[in-house]
C-alpha cells in the first residue's frame, strides 16, 4: 500500500488518483431541513456536513446581548461516527477553536447590525469527516444563512491547499493531511474580494506559500459556482408550474 | 424570464443603480457606485431601477401594519404578544379594556385574554431598539373593525411573508379569484398569518391553492392556472371589481 501510494505520488497523482490541482467531487444542497429557518448540505469527497440556522432570535440571558448588533452563535459538532475511531460526543479543544474561527469568518459577511438585541444561531455538525471540514463547513453555513433570508454582504466560501510530497495540492484529504507538510485553509467573500480566515500550520517557504494560496483561492471560486447554483436552483424551482396537474 | 429579471444572491452584484424596492433592507453599497443585493431573491431591473423580490425574508414590524399575534405572556399592564417575527409585542390592557379605567390591582387580565389567544391588532408604534407596541382599536382606515381583537374559532395557516405580494397578486387579482370560489371570513395579516372561517372542504381547498402559490411564486401565469384550479372565469371577474380591504393592500 505505500509502495503503492509512494509510486503514485512520484507521477504527480495523489493518494486518490486526483491531479494537484483537482478539487474532490462536491455537491451543496440548500433547504434541506423541514424545521430550521435556512439548511444546507455539501458533500465533498467524503465529507458530509449538514448545517442548520435558525433566527434571528432573542438573545437569551437578555444582559449578555448586545445594544447594537445581533450575536452569531456557532457550533462545530463532529458526530461520534464522522470519524474512523468514534469520537466522544463531548466539544473537544478542537471543535471549541473551529466554532470559533468559523464565527469569525461567518460575521464578517452577515449584516449585524441589523438585528440590535438578537441573535442568530448557526449549527453545523459533521456526520462524516475527511480532512478540510472547517473550509467545506463555512461553504455550507454561508449557503444555509443565505437559505435564512438573513441578510449578508457577500457569500463566504472555503477551501485548503497544502504541501504533500514536495507539492502544492489543493483540497487536502484525510490522508494526505496526515503525511503532509503543510495545510493552508482560507476562506473568502469573493465579491468584495477579502479574505475571512486565513490559517497555516507546518511550513511554507515565500513562494509556496504564494502558489498554495493562489491554488486555494481558484478551488474557492469553484465551489462559489457550486453555491451559485445551488441558491438559484432554489428559485428555479419555483418558476415552473408543469407538473402541478395531480393538484 | 423577461430580460431585466435576474437571480441574485448576496454579495451579487447589481450594476450602479439606485434603490426603489419595496423595503430599504434588500441592498448593500460597496462604494464606487457598485450595489450589491443582500438576499437570495430575483431582481427587477429597469432604467436604473431595481426591485428585489427575496426567497426569504425576516419580518420587520412597521407602523401601520395589520398583523394577526397570539398571546405569550402576561405584563403587569397588558400582554406580551408573539407577532411571528424577531421580536415580540406589547399589547396595553387600556386598548382591550374599554369600560372604566384600568386598575391592575382590581381587574384579571386572564378575563380578557388569555394564553393562546389569536388577537388581531395594529402596529402602533416600533422604536429603534425595536419594541414593538401594539393597538386593537382601528387607527388605520380599511380594516374591518370585527378583525381588530381576540378572534376565535379561525383556521391558521402560516406563510413566509415574501409570499403574500404573490398571493395577494396584482390590485388584488389573486385574492379575488380565491374569494369568488371560497365563501367565508379571510384575513391577512401582514406578518403571514392568514385566518379562515369557513367550512372545512373550503379550509382545504385554500390550503392547496396556497400550496401552489407557494410552491410556484415567481412562475408567470400563475393567476390563470389558480383560476383553471378554482374553476373561475378570469373574464367575468374584470367586469365585477370588487374593492379590496385594507390588509389586503399590502404592497
Amino acid at each position: 500500500m505505500v509502495k503503492e501510494r509512494r509510486k503514485m505520488s512520484e507521477d504527480f497523482t495523489r493518494v486518490d488518483g486526483r491531479k494537484p490541482d483537482q478539487l474532490r467531487p462536491y455537491r451543496i444542497r440548500a433547504g434541506i431541513l423541514r424545521n430550521a429557518d435556512g439548511s444546507a448540505e455539501i458533500k465533498l469527497g467524503k465529507n458530509w456536513i449538514v448545517v442548520g440556522v435558525y433566527g434571528p432570535k432573542e438573545h437569551f440571558p437578555k444582559f449578555e446581548a448586545l445594544q447594537d448588533r445581533a450575536i452569531l452563535f456557532c457550533r462545530y459538532h463532529m458526530a461520534p461516527y464522522s470519524t474512523t475511531e468514534r469520537k466522544s460526543p463531548k466539544p473537544s479543544r478542537r471543535e471549541i477553536e473551529l466554532s470559533k474561527v468559523i464565527r469569525s469568518a461567518l460575521e464578517q459577511a452577515v449584516i449585524l447590525e441589523r438585528f440590535p438585541e438578537m441573535s442568530i444561531d448557526v449549527y453545523i455538525e459533521v456526520l462524516q469527516a475527511e480532512g478540510s471540514t472547517r473550509v467545506a463547513s463555512i461553504t455550507a453555513a454561508s449557503v444555509a444563512l443565505a437559505e435564512a433570508g438573513i441578510p449578508m454582504r457577500d457569500m463566504v466560501v472555503g477551501c485548503s491547499a497544502g504541501k504533500v510530497n514536495g507539492r502544492i495540492v489543493l483540497d487536502v484529504g484525510e490522508e494526505e493531511d496526515k503525511e503532509g507538510e503543510a495545510d493552508l485553509p482560507i476562506a473568502i467573500m469573493p465579491n468584495l474580494k477579502r479574505v475571512v480566515l486565513l490559517q497555516m500550520d507546518g511550513k511554507l517557504t515565500h513562494e509556496e506559500f504564494k502558489e498554495a494560496f493562489e491554488m486555494a483561492l481558484k478551488g474557492a471560486l469553484e465551489l462559489y459556482e457550486e453555491q451559485k447554483r445551488a441558491l438559484k436552483d432554489l428559485i428555479e424551482k419555483m418558476k415552473t408550474i408543469e407538473g402541478e396537474s395531480n393538484e | 424570464m423577461s430580460r431585466n429579471e435576474k437571480i441574485v444572491i448576496p454579495g451579487e452584484s447589481i450594476g450602479n443603480i439606485y434603490y426603489r424596492g419595496r423595503d430599504e433592507g434588500f441592498i448593500y453599497r460597496i462604494g464606487k457606485g457598485i450595489s450589491v443585493s443582500t438576499h437570495l431573491g430575483v431582481a427587477h431591473i429597469s432604467n436604473k431601477k431595481v426591485d428585489i423580490i427575496p426567497y426569504k425574508n425576516v419580518y420587520t414590524p412597521k407602523v401601520g401594519d395589520y398583523i394577526v399575534g397570539f398571546v405569550v405572556g402576561y405584563a403587569p399592564n397588558g400582554w406580551v404578544l408573539e407577532i411571528g417575527s424577531y421580536v415580540k409585542g406589547f399589547l396595553p390592557a387600556n386598548d382591550v379594556i374599554r369600560e372604566g379605567k384600568f386598575d391592575p390591582k382590581k381587574i384579571d387580565l386572564e378575563k380578557y385574554l388569555r394564553l393562546g389567544d389569536l388577537v388581531g391588532t395594529i402596529i402602533q408604534d416600533v422604536n429603534k431598539f425595536s419594541n414593538v407596541l401594539l393597538t386593537t382599536k382601528n387607527i388605520r382606515e380599511g380594516i374591518n373593525p370585527k378583525h381588530l381583537g381576540k378572534l376565535s374559532n379561525y383556521f391558521i395557516i402560516k406563510v413566509h411573508t415574501t409570499k403574500l405580494p404573490r398571493i395577494i397578486g396584482k390590485k388584488g387579482s389573486m385574492i379575488k379569484i380565491i374569494k369568488r370560489r371560497i365563501d367565508g371570513d379571510l384575513i391577512i395579516a401582514q406578518n403571514g398569518v392568514i385566518l379562515y372561517k369557513g367550512s372545512y372542504e373550503n379550509y382545504k381547498l385554500l390550503r392547496s391553492i396556497l400550496q401552489v402559490i407557494i410552491q410556484h411564486t415567481y412562475a408567470s401565469g400563475l393567476t390563470g392556472k389558480i383560476a383553471e384550479m378554482l374553476g373561475v372565469n378570469l373574464n367575468e371577474l374584470n367586469d365585477n371589481e370588487v374593492s379590496g380591504k385594507g390588509e389586503e393592500k399590502n404592497e
